[in-house]
């Protein structure tokens, strides 16, 4: 059953994936994406890891994907086309995009992978939260210092400032 | 009680002062922004103090015992050892010395640069010191995932910082860029992480090796996961073949931030080769020199090979100074990497002080250089050589520092920089590799070509009808008198430098 | 057929990863290259929870919450940067912001 549902998943993920990096209309890449972003929610699900799951679905789903609707509504009219690059530049990537997986699939294949005994569910959340404020203190408080840089960064630059433009 | 309670921070705090020095600096920063009256001399004072506490600091702890862990874990149960995740050692001391020395002069040399330094001042400035922040910790992490978050900490800021200039088209463009490429070093080095740990079951360094050995056949995977990493860092300090997006970059953006961002990113990620390749310098249990032997200091030799011969080669046709400076500064990464080659060989110590000497030699050289360009030309120029025309009859007092900083990258000697590849080269020939003593000298002679191609400009040709007279800002003429210094000192008085260099090889005896 | 098991999980990753590194290489539009960049992450992320979940290990769903921290964070500074280009060149065709080159 679990195996059926991890089958269909990863097709609506890999099959949405390569739609949105096709679309020209991107508009339909951004729905591609969100549908992608939902798939991989559900594997999160399968590998009992609902918190995640969640995360993925607020964070990617719903906020990231808006933050990127925004940017290209802001950028483009929204049934805009976009077009292809040149042929050798598409022939390049695509040589390049699939060395990289063959080299991945390939050793991910002859890997002995350490098969450990599934038997502990480790991601219940209040263990999560225990580790995430003790062992995990230092980088938990940096990415407040993280985020906040980001916010002033991004906060400076995307600002329009009244009146005209300095010199 | 409370005395006790005192003591548990005050050993909590201590070790990390550098670290909170510049969080503090990049919030008052901010704050002084907003609260009371602006005043934009205060906010760049708030940070090149709050540096400059962080360089005293760290010089301060390098004094005491040494290493301390932090942030340990409880031990797994099939190991014996107490992994922390972050480390206070003498390399990472250095290094934090160095990246607040660099933060410091970096403040100094923005002043009034551009109309953003001064309508931004609270932003540009914490956004520097959260930078400074970020590879502060960095050159500490011990571990994956605090390395991984220092390190988007560091990138996060430069990224903005790069395109703050934003009614500007080609600072914008040169942050696209930065931010494009900096993405994708990211992704690659994050799923190379994420195989590291699928193999090991590990994310701490100290770990690595114990593990290592309860792995029964060779994982092909954490080989494919490290050089990952490893690709993701070098697309970071832009050595060749991963170097392209940095002459772009180095055009567009403004050159105070260029001045920092190709000068203390690169010293936060040698470090970390240093840490994550050859962490036990002196131990059979090396975790990646047993996975591949020697194949790791052929791939390194590989990268530093490419990249002084790429970007010596392509530096020689250009004429934009920018240029020349971008690709000088991936031929130099190579020299680097000569370095970091040699310390996986057998005289580890000595390769890893050269490399940590040179790197301080370097940084502060190639800031120098930059600073000495803005100081010579005005805002709106458009870096081409011949705006240096005539000068030392202009100026001769920026021409002189010009001189002394391009030879010193050039390695001539007298000067630090000679001092610092001659040590870097005689690693390299104890270490076993005499070829790559041969590359990297014939790389020095036609470096040489590009350098006093500049210089001859400066010096020989008369300067144009109508230049405008040079006034040289106060904080920049101290960035000026500083890094000369540091290269006449380092280059004619051979007991101090020699004494540099002992110091920074006995940081790695007995860690 | 054999169950799935990490494997499968794993490769689901790789290709993901790699549909995500050719549009980061082919697309034009800047806002499309940032999402190319996110199929990335989030291939890493499947691979971090896979891990966390086969080893078994607590690291790798903790590892997996930085992620996509990260990830929101770099998207916002990447949407910044993308308007900023298009209020100076009215494009964010990457072809077209190609002002600096040599």
């Amino acid at each position: 059953m679990t195996d059926a549902v991890f089958f269909v998943l990863a097709g609506v993920i890999v099959a949405s994936a390569l739609g949105m990096v096709q679309a020209r209309n991107l508009f339909h890449a951004g729905l591609a994406l969100i549908t992608c972003f939902l798939g991989v929610a559900g594997i999160y699900v399968l590998l009992k890891s609902p918190f995640i799951a969640a995360l993925q679905v607020l964070i990617y789903a719903g906020a990231i994907a808006v933050i990127l609707l925004f940017g290209f509504m802001l950028t483009h009219h929204v049934m805009h086309t976009d077009p292809h690059k040149r042929f050798t530049q598409q022939a390049a990537g695509l040589g390049a995009a699939l060395a990289m997986g063959l080299v991945l699939v390939v050793t991910i294949a002859v890997s002995p992978w350490n098969k450990g005994a599934q038997a502990v569910p480790v991601s219940d959340l209040g263990s999560l939260g225990q580790q995430l404020l003790t062992t995990y203190l230092l980088p938990f408080e940096l990415a407040s210092a993280f985020l906040l840089a980001a916010l002033v960064g991004a906060i400076m630059i995307a600002r329009k400032e009244e009146g005209p433009p300095p010199a | 009680m409370s005395s006790e309670l005192f003591t548990r921070v005050a050993q909590l705090v201590a070790p990390l002062s550098p670290e909170l020095c510049l969080l503090l600096a990049a919030l008052c920063a901010l704050m002084t922004d907003m609260v009371g009256q602006r005043s934009v001399r205060r906010i760049r004072m708030v940070v090149w103090v709050a540096s400059l506490a962080a360089v005293f600091c760290s010089l301060a702890l390098m004094t005491g015992p040494l290493p301390i862990s932090l942030f340990s874990r409880q031990p797994a149960p099939e190991l014996e050892l107490t992994p922390s995740s972050y480390i206070v050692d003498s390399l990472a001391l250095s290094l934090k010395a160095l990246i607040g020395l660099l933060t410091a002069l970096a403040v100094w040399l923005s002043e009034d640069a551009f109309d953003e330094e001064r309508s931004n001042a609270g932003e540009y400035y914490s956004l520097i010191a959260f930078a400074g922040l970020g590879m502060t910790v960095a050159v500490s992490a011990n571990e994956f995932l605090t390395f991984f978050i220092a390190f988007e900490l560091f990138s996060i800021p430069l990224y903005a910082l790069a395109a703050i200039r934003r009614y500007r088209s080609e600072s914008a463009e040169a942050g696209l860029k930065y931010f494009l490429a900096g993405s994708v070093s990211s992704a690659l080095m994050l799923f190379g992480i994420s195989w590291v740990y699928g193999s090991l079951g590990t994310t701490y360094f100290s770990e690595f090796p114990a593990r290592f050995t309860q792995v029964a056949s060779m994982p092909h995977a954490l080989l494919v996961g490290v050089l990952m990493i490893l690709a993701g860092l070098a697309f970071k300090m832009a050595a060749a073949p991963f170097h392209m997006w940095a002459p772009d970059v180095y055009e567009g953006a403004p050159p105070t931030v260029v001045a920092y961002l190709s000068s203390a990113p690169k010293a936060v990620i040698i470090g970390f080769c240093l840490r994550l390749f050859w962490a036990d310098l002196d131990l059979e249990s090396d975790l990646l020199r047993v996975s591949l032997a020697d194949g790791w200091m052929l791939v390194f030799a590989v990268l530093s090979l490419l990249s002084m011969g790429l970007g010596n080669l392509m530096a020689l046709p250009q004429v934009s100074l920018k240029r020349i400076l971008a690709y000088s500064g991936i031929a130099q990464i190579g020299y680097l990497l000569i370095g970091v080659t040699a310390a996986g060989g057998q005289t580890a110590t000595m390769a890893a002080g050269a490399t940590l000497f040179y790197l301080w030699i370097y940084c502060v050289t190639n800031l120098t250089s930059w600073a000495a360009l803005l100081a010579c030309l005005p805002s709106d120029s458009t870096y081409q050589r011949g705006e240096l025309a005539g000068l030392a009859q202009r100026n001769p007092f920026v021409a002189f520092v010009l001189l002394i900083s391009f030879m010193s990258l050039a390695g001539v000697p007298p000067l630090a920089g000679f001092v610092g590849k001659f040590y870097l080269f005689r690693a390299i020939y104890a270490a076993g590799m005499p070829w790559l003593v041969v590359v990297g000298v014939v790389n020095s002679v036609i470096s040489l070509y590009y350098y006093f191609g500049v210089l001859r400009t400066a010096y020989f040709d008369p300067p144009l009808p109508d230049s405008p007279p040079i006034r040289v800002k106060l904080g920049v003429r101290v960035v000026l008198v500083i890094g000369t210094a540091a290269s006449l000192i380092l280059g004619l008085w051979p007991g101090f430098a020699l004494w540099s260099l002992e110091t920074a090889q006995t940081l790695f005896v007995g860690r | 057929m054999t169950p799935v098991g990490l494997q499968h999980y794993l490769i689901l990753a790789a290709v993901l990863f790699s549909i995500g590194l050719y549009g980061a290489l082919t697309r034009r539009n800047a806002v499309a290259v940032l999402m190319s960049l996110e199929l990335m992450f989030n291939s890493v992320n499947i691979n971090l929870v896979a891990f966390s979940h086969f080893l078994p290990d607590f690291t790798g769903v903790l590892f997996s919450i930085f992620v996509i921290t990260v990830a929101a964070a770099e998207v916002t500074i990447g949407v910044a940067i993308v308007l900023s280009v298009y209020r100076n060149r009215n494009t964010i065709d990457l072809e077209q912001v190609n002002q600096l080159q040599g």
